[in-house]
């Protein structure tokens, strides 16, 4: 049988209650609202998101919870900047991880305009621009730009 | 495995070229490959962690990849970190497909510009090699460009490009500056069965569309249906010699650690700049104390690895910057030789590139990452609003930039890690920031209103050429002009580690054209060929 949803959240990514809130304050710490771009936060990096990104990256779990685990219960910007110069590795797993949640976030895609990697199809009978404005003439008038080897060394 | 006529050690870009001529040729050939073959399906171009995988599982750094085929790399005295793939495919799994070639000046650049040395060879009697490598490879662009000597037309006509790609060709054309559609061995139609190239800007993480002409896509097929045999998971840590100084096989651990030999009659080296100069090193005997062919001690030196920067120009026009081929959209040669009054010597080849995804403008490619309202900024101006010059600046030959063999570090199989010494030249810095000055000006006279320079990455060692050069004095050099070492008769290095200059330019043509090259002279001369 499926556990009641909250239950399910609560566990998200195998962090207790207490060390979600911490991990969504450093989150909008870092990734704060920013015109039409939501926070971490709001955009859900502390859930799915996040859990999916420690798939990504299994590498980065255990030192993940290590450096969450030694953040105070409310990081702030000083937090971060103490991070940095201290412990520069920690702040990189930290920033990764949750900058690689946001960015898979369709809100977060949609605030961007950022529609993912997309497989395009080649329009074969387009000619570009530069071909048919002559571009490319111009280049060649210019004439040859490359240098020959002295005779006397071939 | 009996004795075969040709070992091949590694199967990248050199290796498979050798191995399907050999095989085509009639030539009972093995490759043994340390890393795997790697299933298309496996790469994450098309998922949302594209980017978080890069930067780990598909990074394009051994050191931190750290693959169970890979070996670790001691860098701590190198200024860049080279980088590799290996596996099936060698390199050419991950690199950007950028197919520029050599220009006729960089086969005699002591003779026209008074540094390092000439090339044994012209690129006059390189061009047909070249010209069947791009039809092998798949390779796009446009004959006619005035950087080059006239020549066939590329099998396949120019990849597209995004509109500001346009008006940087405007742009160049006001300034009276070079620029062309840019050389890239990925398939910009349907080519020997291979899809075409689906502009998903994804390429340097392996392309899942098989349009890029990476050597597990473009000759490992056919050199096994010829009748090639490629084992992998072979990690050679000797090249063995018999008592008259010829190769007689290889050591090697297999994948599951059991220690085998294969004999041949001829070895052939393809294991790229740094994995050519340790198997060499590693090789030394009573009858080579310094190394297999170490005659000219110059093996593992001069290591070169092209010093790379970058310009980014940020637009006001909104398009889909992360798009495209990775790759190079056009290219330009407007500052490829040395200047009147420069204070540097040679020159740099500017590719025009997609600036990818939002993670990697976040973590700042090549600068350092931001966070808070300068990270949302940052993203926000960038990402859909940028296009990115990046400059590949010639590196002149230095004796002390050398590949070594640590005394500690180990791989897996317990064989001696390579060790980097490598500082980027005060040539190189300068040749860099002028470069950087002038892609800039190239950016604003195209519309950008902000350029971001980062004149030098650190991460960037995609080329490993030099480190057993070419020549025909056995005393400066460690290969004949045919990759044939001067000191053991049946022994070939075809890599980049021939390089006797490194160029300004991506090296794949032109390591392709030799290996083609080199093999056609051995299957020439197969009847007078010295045997162990």
């Amino acid at each position: 049988m499926r556990a009641p949803r909250r239950a399910e959240e609560a566990k998200a990514g195998g962090f207790a209650e207490e060390e979600r809130s911490r991990i969504a304050t450093v989150a909008d710490v870092l990734i704060p609202a920013w015109g039409n771009l939501p926070s971490a936060s709001t955009a859900g990096v502390v859930g799915s998101l996040l859990e999916k990104a420690l798939r990504a990256r299994p590498d980065l779990a255990e030192s993940f919870a290590r450096s969450v685990a030694n953040l105070p219960e409310t990081p702030t910007s000083e937090t971060v900047q103490d991070l940095i110069e201290r412990d520069y590795e920690s702040y990189l797993t930290i920033l990764t991880l949750l900058l690689g949640a946001y960015y898979m976030s369709d809100a977060v895609k949609g605030a961007l305009g950022y529609s993912g990697q997309e497989a395009l199809r080649i329009d074969v009978g387009a000619l570009p621009a530069y071909y048919e404005e002559g571009l490319l003439e111009e280049v060649s008038k210019r004439g040859p730009i490359y240098r020959q080897a002295p005779a006397d060394t071939i | 495995m009996s004795r075969p006529d040709v070992l091949i050690i590694g199967a990248g870009a050199s290796g498979a070229v050798a191995a399907k001529r050999l095989a085509e040729g009639g030539f009972d050939v093995v490759c043994l490959e340390q890393g795997q073959r790697t299933d298309p399906g496996a790469y994450r171009g098309a998922y949302p962690d594209w980017e978080l995988t890069g930067l780990k599982q598909w990074n394009w750094d051994p050191n931190v990849r750290q693959a169970d085929a890979d070996y670790p790399v001691e860098v701590s005295e190198s200024d860049i970190d080279p980088l590799m793939f290996n596996g099936v495919g060698g390199s050419t799994v991950q690199f950007a497909a950028q197919w520029p070639r050599l220009a006729p000046s960089d086969f005699h650049v002591r003779s026209l510009d008074g540094v390092a040395d000439d090339w044994p060879l012209t690129y006059e009697e390189l061009q047909p090699y070249y010209e069947r490598s791009d039809v092998d490879f798949g390779v796009s662009g446009m004959g006619g460009d005035p950087a080059y000597p006239p020549g066939a037309e590329p099998p396949l006509p120019p990849l597209p490009v995004p509109d500001v790609a346009n008006e940087i060709a405007r742009a160049h054309n006001r300034l009276g500056w070079h620029w062309w559609p840019g050389y890239n061995a990925i398939a910009s139609r349907s080519y020997r069965g291979r899809r075409p190239c689906v502009q998903r800007g994804t390429c340097a993480w392996g392309c899942g569309e098989g349009a890029k002409g990476s050597t597990d896509q473009t000759h490992w097929p056919d050199a096994e249906r010829l009748g090639v045999k490629l084992a992998t998971g072979a990690r050679v840590y000797e090249i063995t010699v018999n008592g008259r100084g010829l190769a007689t096989g290889a050591a090697y651990v297999d994948h599951e650690g059991v220690h085998r030999h294969q004999e041949a009659s001829v070895v052939m080296l393809a294991a790229n700049g740094i994995g050519t100069p340790r198997l060499l090193l590693l090789s030394s005997s009573a009858h080579f104390p310094d190394g297999l062919a170490n005659r000219s001690g110059l093996v593992g030196k001069r290591l070169m690895m092209h010093p790379f920067g970058t310009v980014i120009g940020l637009f006001d026009r909104r398009w889909a910057s992360w798009q495209g081929h990775w790759g190079q959209s056009l290219q330009s040669m407007q500052f490829y030789e040395t200047g009147p009054s420069a204070d540097f010597v040679r020159g740099a080849k500017w590719g025009l590139q997609p600036t990818g995804g939002p993670l990697g403008v976040a973590m700042g490619f090549g600068g350092d990452p931001v966070w808070g309202e300068e990270l949302q900024e940052r993203v926000s101006k960038s990402l859909g609003h940028s296009i990115m010059w990046g400059i590949i600046g010639e590196d002149l030959p230095d004796e002390s930039n050398a590949v070594t063999l640590d005394s500690e570090l180990v791989d897996s199989d317990g064989v001696r890690a390579p060790r980097i010494h490598y500082r980027v030249s005060g040539n190189s810095t300068r040749l860099l920031e002028f470069h950087a000055e002038r892609a800039s000006e190239s950016l604003i006279e195209a519309g950008a209103y902000e350029t971001i320079v980062t004149p030098q990455v650190r991460g960037t060692g995609w080329h490993l050429l030099g480190t057993a050069r070419m020549g025909d004095d056995p005393e400066s050099s460690v290969v004949d002009r045919w990759g044939r070492a001067h000191d053991v008769g049946n022994l070939f290095v075809i890599d980049g580690s021939l390089f006797v200059t490194s160029g300004g330019v991506n090296p794949t043509a032109t390591i392709s054209a030799l290996a083609l090259r080199a093999t056609e002279h051995l299957i020439s001369r197969r009847k007078g060929q010295a045997t162990p």
